[in-house]
C-alpha cells in the first residue's frame, strides 16, 4: 500500500525556511497544512470550537520543537501525530472532568445504542454518497467509537497514513495497528450497519 | 491450497481491503470470498464504509485558525526553534535564566576580587574603646562599620576630604608630641589627571600611594546625615596661621568631638609650575551639645571670632541629633 504524503522536498524547504526565522515560511506550513489538521480535530473532538483551539496548539507545538523534526516523515504525517495525541489528551480530560461532575451517571443499556442512522428506506447505500448529510451520519457514528478506534480509523481511512505511519506516529507496534485497525473498522460498520 | 474458515477471513478482511496480504493469504480470502455469501457481504459491507470515510467531504479550516496561531507566536520568542530542540524546550528557560544571574554574581564577585580590600579605604579606628569612656563619646557609633565609609568622601564639586577622627581616651590626645594626625590619606574622586595632595601631606602621600577607589558616588549632602552645622569664622594672623588646624584638632579632641576636613584647590603658586597646590577648605566639627560653649571658648583663644563669624542663634541647635553641636569652622587670615 503506497500512502506517502506530500512531496517532502517543497516541505523541507519550508522548514528549513522557518528554521533560518525568514517570516511568513511558518505561515506557509499552517496554510499548507490547517484543513488537513482541523478536520482532523474536529472529527477526533465532535467539536468544531474546540477542534480550532486544539488546531492552533498543534501548530504552535509544531513551531517549538520544528527542530527536532527531522524530516523522517511527511511533515503532514508529523502533524498529524501531534494533533492526535492534542485530541485525545483533551478528550481524556474531557472525560476525567465529566466523571468529577457527574456524581450519579445514567447507566448505559447496551441494547439501547444512542446512535441512530437514517433508516434503510429513506437512505440507501447508494444514494448516501448524494445525500448532504452523509458526512454527518458518518461524524456521528465515528463519534461513538472509542477515542483509540477513532484515531486509527480517521488516521487510516480518512487521512490514508500506511499501517508504518500509524504505528509510527500513535506509538503502536505494527500488527497493534492491523488488529485494532480491523476491531475499529468492524465497530464502525455495525455503527452504520442500517444505511450500508 | 486449503480453504480458509469465516472467522479467519474476516479477521484478515481489513489487510485485504488494504492490499496488505501477500498472495498465498490473498488468494485465500478471494476464494472463500466467491464461495461465502456471508463473509462477501460482510466485504462489501466494510468496503462501502471505507468508501464513505474516503468521500468525507473536506472541511476547510477557519480564518481564525491562521490568526490565532499568529497571535499566539507573537507572544512567543521571536526566533522559532531557536536552539534547534535545545534550547527551544521551555523546560530548559529556567536553567538558562538561572546560569545568566550566575553569571552574574561570579562577574560582580570576579571584580570584586580584583580589587581586594586593600585598595579600599580603611575605616577610621574606632572612637570608643571602653565603657569608662566620657559622655561625649556616644555622639557617633563605636563600631566601625556603623559609620558612613562613603561620608569622607567628597561631595561632587569638591577635590578632597580628610576625615580627622579624634581618638578619645578620656580627654588625652593621640596627638601628643609629632604624632600624625588618624587620618585617611587624600581622597580623590575627581576625574581630573591632576594629582591632588593635601597641604603638607606630600611626603606621606608619596610614602604610600597606594589608590583610593571610590566604588560608590558618595551620598547626596541632602541625605547626609551629618548636619554642617553653624557657621564660625576663626581670624588668625598670617604668624599664626600655621598648624592653627592641628591647634583646632587637639581643641575638638580635648571635648571628645571629630572633624571632617574638606579640601579645595585653589590652584598653584604663582611662578611655582608644578608646586604644591593651595589647598583651603572648611573643617566640619561635631561636639558633644555640652561642651560647645567651651568649645567656642577655647576656639577664640586660638583666634579671634569676628561678629559675622558668629552668628547669634548659638543656642539653636545645630547637629544631627540633639546631644550633639555641629560647627562648620573657616579660617580666615588678616
Amino acid at each position: 500500500m503506497d500512502r506517502s504524503g506530500a512531496g517532502t522536498k517543497p516541505v523541507d524547504l519550508l522548514v528549513e525556511a522557518v528554521r533560518q526565522g525568514k517570516p511568513g515560511a511558518f505561515d506557509a506550513i499552517v496554510l499548507a497544512h490547517q484543513d488537513r489538521v482541523y478536520a482532523f480535530c474536529t472529527r477526533m473532538l465532535s467539536d468544531r470550537e474546540e477542534a480550532l483551539d486544539a488546531a492552533q496548539e498543534v501548530f504552535l507545538s509544531a513551531y517549538r520543537n520544528l527542530g527536532g523534526f527531522r524530516g523522517e516523515a511527511a511533515l503532514s504525517t508529523w502533524l498529524l501525530r501531534i494533533a492526535a495525541n492534542q485530541c485525545l489528551n483533551r478528550i481524556r480530560r474531557r472525560k476525567a472532568q465529566t466523571a468529577r461532575e457527574t456524581r450519579f451517571p445514567e447507566p448505559e443499556d447496551p441494547r439501547d445504542p444512542p446512535f441512530q442512522p437514517p433508516g434503510r428506506e429513506a437512505d440507501r447505500p447508494d444514494r448516501i454518497a448524494e445525500n448532504r448529510e452523509t458526512g454527518k451520519i458518518l461524524e456521528a457514528a465515528l463519534g461513538h467509537l472509542e477515542e483509540d478506534s477513532r484515531m486509527l480509523v480517521l488516521l487510516s481511512d480518512v487521512e490514508e497514513l500506511s499501517y508504518e505511519e500509524i504505528s509510527d506516529a500513535v506509538g503502536i507496534p505494527l500488527g497493534t495497528v492491523k488488529s485494532k485497525l480491523h476491531r475499529a473498522r468492524m465497530a464502525l460498520r455495525k455503527l452504520l450497519a442500517p444505511v450500508v | 491450497m486449503r480453504a480458509m474458515d469465516c472467522d479467519k477471513v474476516q479477521e484478515l478482511l481489513t489487510e485485504h481491503l488494504d492490499g496488505g496480504l501477500g498472495d498465498g493469504e490473498g488468494r485465500g480470502v478471494e476464494l472463500h470470498l466467491r464461495e461465502c455469501p456471508r463473509c462477501a457481504a460482510e466485504e462489501k459491507a466494510l468496503k462501502e464504509t471505507l468508501s464513505l470515510l474516503r468521500s468525507l467531504p473536506p472541511e476547510k479550516a477557519p480564518p481564525e485558525l491562521l490568526e490565532g496561531v499568529r497571535q499566539k507566536l507573537a507572544l512567543e520568542s521571536p526566533k522559532p526553534a531557536a536552539g534547534k530542540g535545545l534550547f527551544a524546550s521551555p523546560r530548559i528557560r529556567i536553567p538558562i535564566e538561572a546560569a545568566a544571574v550566575v553569571l552574574l554574581f561570579l562577574l560582580v564577585y570576579g571584580i570584586q576580587r580584583q580589587f581586594p580590600a586593600a585598595d579600599r579605604p580603611a575605616a577610621p579606628p574606632p572612637r570608643v574603646e571602653s565603657s569608662k569612656a566620657p559622655a561625649g563619646e556616644a555622639i557617633l557609633p563605636a563600631d566601625p562599620a556603623e559609620r558612613k565609609p562613603a561620608e569622607p568622601a567628597v561631595a561632587s564639586g569638591r577635590l578632597t576630604a580628610e576625615r580627622m577622627d579624634t581618638k578619645k581616651s578620656a580627654g588625652k590626645s593621640s596627638l601628643a608630641g609629632s604624632a600624625p594626625l588618624p587620618a585617611v590619606p587624600a581622597t580623590r574622586v575627581s576625574t581630573g589627571a591632576e594629582s591632588v595632595v593635601p597641604r603638607g601631606r606630600e611626603e606621606e602621600r608619596a610614602e604610600a600611594p597606594a589608590p583610593f577607589r571610590v566604588f560608590t558616588a558618595p551620598p547626596s549632602r541632602l541625605v547626609r546625615p551629618m548636619s554642617y552645622g553653624r557657621e564660625v569664622i576663626l581670624e588668625v594672623a598670617a604668624e599664626q596661621r600655621p598648624g592653627l588646624e592641628e591647634r583646632i584638632v587637639r581643641v575638638v579632641e580635648g571635648f571628645a568631638g571629630s572633624i571632617l576636613r574638606e579640601w579645595h584647590f585653589l590652584g598653584t603658586p604663582p611662578g611655582e609650575a608644578g608646586g604644591a597646590p593651595v589647598l583651603e577648605g572648611p573643617m566640619r566639627i561635631q561636639i558633644p551639645a555640652g561642651s560647645a560653649e567651651a568649645f567656642l571658648s577655647e576656639l577664640r583663644k586660638l583666634g579671634t571670632i569676628p561678629p559675622e563669624g558668629m552668628p547669634a542663634s548659638i543656642n539653636l541647635h545645630a547637629g544631627p541629633t540633639q546631644d550633639i553641636a555641629a560647627y562648620t569652622v573657616r579660617i580666615r587670615v588678616r
